[in-house]
């Protein structure tokens, strides 16, 4: 009895990923945009020479130039370095919220696909009713309830969002386990416990990543409009929503003030949004060409 | 001759560079007789079928080659005049009876729109048609099954109204594609007694790609065997299947556990399946061969007849020539 | 070693498998045969424990596998496997072959998995059904489906099984390899003195590999008995038909 190993003359994985990643201009371009954002909020303290709350009574409202790229606010705040320290905030706040949602989602999913029954069915229908609610109303009922300040407008969003991977873990958990692995770790009388975890979670996981992705944008977006009705940050922080809040009185003859923050929300959102939906075509086989 | 291939060649085009996946293909089918492809996984047995539909993906490309229907090359008709060839003059029946059918139409319905297109008949006689049609595929009770939609079918039912439909032109070449493959053993039994029926009476041609060497023993008049997307034998059924000179088509058969008693081993083919990707220089066959030599390495084999109406490529060809009977 | 008796198991009130007695002797192939709808992966399946039957008993070794409340009790360490028909299914293609291998080991007790987790072990292992143990440090994705058979069977064998339900193992192969496969089967019976449950649709691969077998039609068993015999002259009129349905070399067409 002799068997060699077919070497398979195929180019590695991530040739093959790259190739297809490339295709798509309007993924390289939003991933291009994140990376630069990235950058921005890592290295803030070095692209400016102001602080973000550094008041400069003496220079209020004054109108873009060489020494303020974006002008400055009431107090004489620099915009520009306030949106790129917002930056840092929305960019970390964002992904931390929708990086622990989702991976908590996916576990509440994937036992609630795995075990199906009345449990699963609890968990759907609880899901259910906070997906009857429109996101953004059912967001500001809460962060009002809790009081309005940042965490508790990620605890918010995290409420409202949940919904969304426990749903897409759940049914792909429904395929998962009918597959002829699951059944075999099964009858070797492993654990439920290391059935999800060693092999449910990992092939449910891709999708999940590409939804997180697509969300980020969306979260980032929650997080502004929070800010901006007073729900969220509160002055001074610089956050984008909150500064466009206040930038809004004084649009009319100082447009600067919030429009800067307006477009590094419209960026940053859409970028997301372009790299999710690239995310997709690259990860999900069925997406296949 | 009726259909003829010529020296085909096709080649798909991937991330993962050029494949070659049939390498210079010639096959004939004559008038009323049913001929056999068979190969394994990655023979290029379905692609041949897929040409002569001119179906192939959009990343495949015939580099060679001709295939003459009635004195015209498919190969360079549009791609509005295949269409009319299809279904009218060339049916086809897939592994998947779904495939083929429209799920939401009743099943009647379908049939008959085929037939009114192809004949130029009325309504009425049409309708008349397709109960005939159900009836020829040996359906009990047409009239009912001509109301249901597909999903209310079984898997051999919808399997007889796809030949049905593919028959109802009716056409005169049917390439079946692993037809039986999906269904239980006495439903194929009855299917391919249908073929062979339909064959007989309507003197249709029929191109039967399977995987079966037993399905290719009861109905095929000839066939050929493939093996990584080349034709290495081919010839009269009887010849090739009990007198198979090819090392391929003689492990296949030997590997079968048909005939075995228990306690003998199984003979065995080494080796894996046929990897398109790894295409070798010489003889497709070569790193399975239990008689290769030196020049099978380099050279690819030449097509030599070892017996009438029976021909194989290999290096080799005398070493079975007088061998025993297979089967 | 195995006995199975009047066992029943219904799908929302459908019908799958009827009032099955079956039992299976030490050392011994028994098949079961039969098309789609046939039942017969839902015995392999309830026998396994990944079905619950609706009434009836299964006893392995003496021991009832399922008790009143419907709970299955596991026979210890691995002593039954199950070989699924696909292994592009069965086997969890972000696992490599070494974790796809030992994984039935985490379920036995932390002193045997200790000496079966050893690499000779392994090594061994891999080399008994066919593979080399460069293979460990693989993926699925890089084998083909025969190898990919292999190295489920390696799955099945680490825990030295005493029974084996093999359902429908060749199946999804080339027959030249399903050849391959059928030899390594029969020579591990051999070696470890196994038991199998041959579930399979294929009658010449039944006949080849089974001492007894049981046909079944929609949920009954219709005849049973020694393979030779019962090929020999089938009683019932499905057996007959089901026989005389397989295409066969040896009734070549006359050309």
């Amino acid at each position: 009895m002799e068997t060699k190993a077919i070497e398979l003359k195929q180019p590695a994985e991530w040739k093959i990923k790259w190739y297809r990643f490339r295709k798509n201009p309007l993924t390289l371009i939003g991933g291009f945009v994140l990376i630069l954002f990235i950058i921005m909020a890592a290295f803030a303290p070095l692209l400016t020479p102001y602080e973000p709350d550094s008041i400069d009574m003496s220079n209020r409202l004054a109108s873009p130039s060489a020494a303020h790229w974006f002008g400055t606010d009431e107090v004489g705040r620099d915009i520009f370095t306030r949106v790129i320290y917002g930056a840092r905030l929305s960019l970390g706040m964002g992904i931390s919220v929708v990086v622990v949602t989702g991976l908590i989602g996916t576990i509440i999913g994937a036992t609630a696909g795995y075990f199906g029954g009345k449990f699963g069915q609890i968990i759907m229908r609880i899901m259910d009713v906070i997906l009857a609610f429109p996101t953004l109303v059912l967001a500001m009922a809460l962060t009002a309830a809790l009081g309005p300040s940042l965490f508790n407008a990620m605890l918010a969003i995290a409420i409202v969002k949940i919904p969304v991977f426990v749903r897409l873990a759940r049914s792909e958990t429904l395929v998962v386990r009918e597959r002829l692995y699951v059944k075999a770790a099964k009858t070797f009388g492993l654990s439920d416990i290391w059935i999800i975890f060693r092999h449910v979670i990992p092939n449910v996981i891709t999708p999940v990543i590409i939804q997180i992705t697509i969300d980020l944008g969306d979260v980032i977006l929650l997080i502004a409009t929070l800010g901006f009705l007073g729900l969220g940050a509160q002055p001074p922080t610089p956050e984008w929503g909150a500064m466009i809040h206040t930038g809004w009185e004084y649009f009319l003859n100082q447009w600067w003030y919030a429009t800067f923050p307006g477009l590094f929300i419209f960026l940053a959102s859409v970028s997301f949004n372009l790299l999710g939906d690239g995310l997709r075509d690259l990860l999900d086989p069925k997406s296949l060409k | 001759m009726f259909l003829q291939i010529k020296n085909l060649s096709v080649t798909f085009n991937s991330i993962y560079g050029k494949t070659d996946v049939l390498e210079d293909v010639s096959l004939h089918v004559n008038k009323g007789e049913i001929i056999g492809i068979v190969g394994e996984s990655g023979s290029g047995k379905s692609v041949t079928a897929l040409s002569i539909l001119g179906l192939l993906d959009r990343n495949a490309e015939i580099t060679n080659g001709e295939i003459i229907y009635k004195d015209k090359n498919l190969l360079q008709l549009s791609e509005k005049e295949i269409q009319l060839l299809r279904g009218k003059e060339i049916g086809m029946i897939f592994q998947e009876p779904m495939t083929a059918l429209n799920p939401t139409m009743k099943i009647g319905k379908q049939i008959a729109n085929v037939i009114q297109k192809h004949q130029k008949v009325n309504k009425k006689e049409a309708d008349r048609l397709t109960i005939a049609a159900l009836k020829d595929v040996k359906i009990n009770d047409p009239e009912e099954v001509a109301k249901k939609y597909p999903f209310q079918l079984s898997g051999g039912m919808r399997q007889r109204v796809v030949i049905a439909l593919a028959m109802s032109a009716p056409p005169e070449l049917v390439i079946a594609d692993e037809p039986t493959t999906a269904l239980d053993v006495t439903i194929q039994a009855e299917i391919l007694k249908l073929m062979q029926e339909l064959c007989e009476k309507k003197g249709t041609s029929i191109i039967l790609i399977t995987h079966d060497l037993g399905v290719v023993a009861n109905i095929c008049d000839r066939v050929y065997v493939m093996y990584g997307g080349k034709i290495v034998e081919e010839g009269n059924t009887k010849q090739v299947l009990m007198k198979s000179s090819h090392p391929y088509t003689r492990g296949l058969i030997e590997s079968l556990p048909e005939g075995k008693s228990q306690d003998e081993a199984l003979k065995v083919l080494h080796g894996e399946s046929f990897n398109p990707r790894n295409r070798p220089q010489g003889c497709v066959f070569y790193s399975r061969c239990p008689i290769r030599t030196e020049k099978c390495l380099h050279e690819q084999p030449t097509i030599v007849e070892v017996n009438q109406d029976h021909k194989i490529s290999c290096w080799e060809a005398e070493v079975y020539v007088d061998h025993q009977e297979l089967v | 070693m195995l006995t199975i008796k009047n066992l029943s198991k219904q799908f929302d009130g459908v019908i799958a498998v009827e009032n099955i007695s079956i039992s299976i002797k030490r050392g011994q192939t028994y098949g079961l045969v039969g098309e789609s709808g046939s039942g017969k992966s839902t015995i392999g399946n309830i026998t396994i424990g990944l079905l619950e039957p609706t009434s009836g008993t299964i006893k392995f070794k003496e021991k009832e596998l399922w008790n009143k409340k419907g709970k299955f009790i596991r026979p210890p360490a691995g002593m039954m496997q199950i070989v699924f028909q696909d292994p592009q299914s069965s086997l969890d293609v972000r696992f490599t072959i070494k974790d796809i291998v030992t994984e039935p080991l985490r379920a036995l007790p932390k002193q045997m998995q200790k000496e079966k987790f050893s690499n000779e072990y392994l090594v061994q292992l891999m080399r008994r059904v066919g593979m080399n143990e460069d293979h460990l440090n693989r993926y699925p994705h890089e084998f083909s489906g025969g190898q990919r058979q292999r190295i489920a069977i390696a799955r099945a064998i680490i825990t030295d099984p005493e029974f084996i339900i093999l359902d429908e193992p060749t199946s999804a192969l080339d027959v030249s390899v399903q050849a391959q496969i059928l030899n390594l089967l029969k020579q591990l019976q051999k070696e470890m003195k196994l038991t199998y449950l041959f579930i399979s649709h294929d009658m010449s691969v039944i006949r080849y590999m089974c001492d007894e077998i049981g046909v079944l039609y929609r949920g009954r068993l219709v005849e049973e008995g020694e393979t030779e015999k019962l090929f020999l002259s089938p009683q019932e009129e499905y057996t007959k038909r089901l026989f005389s349905s397989l295409p066969r070399l040896s009734t070549v067409k006359e050309g």
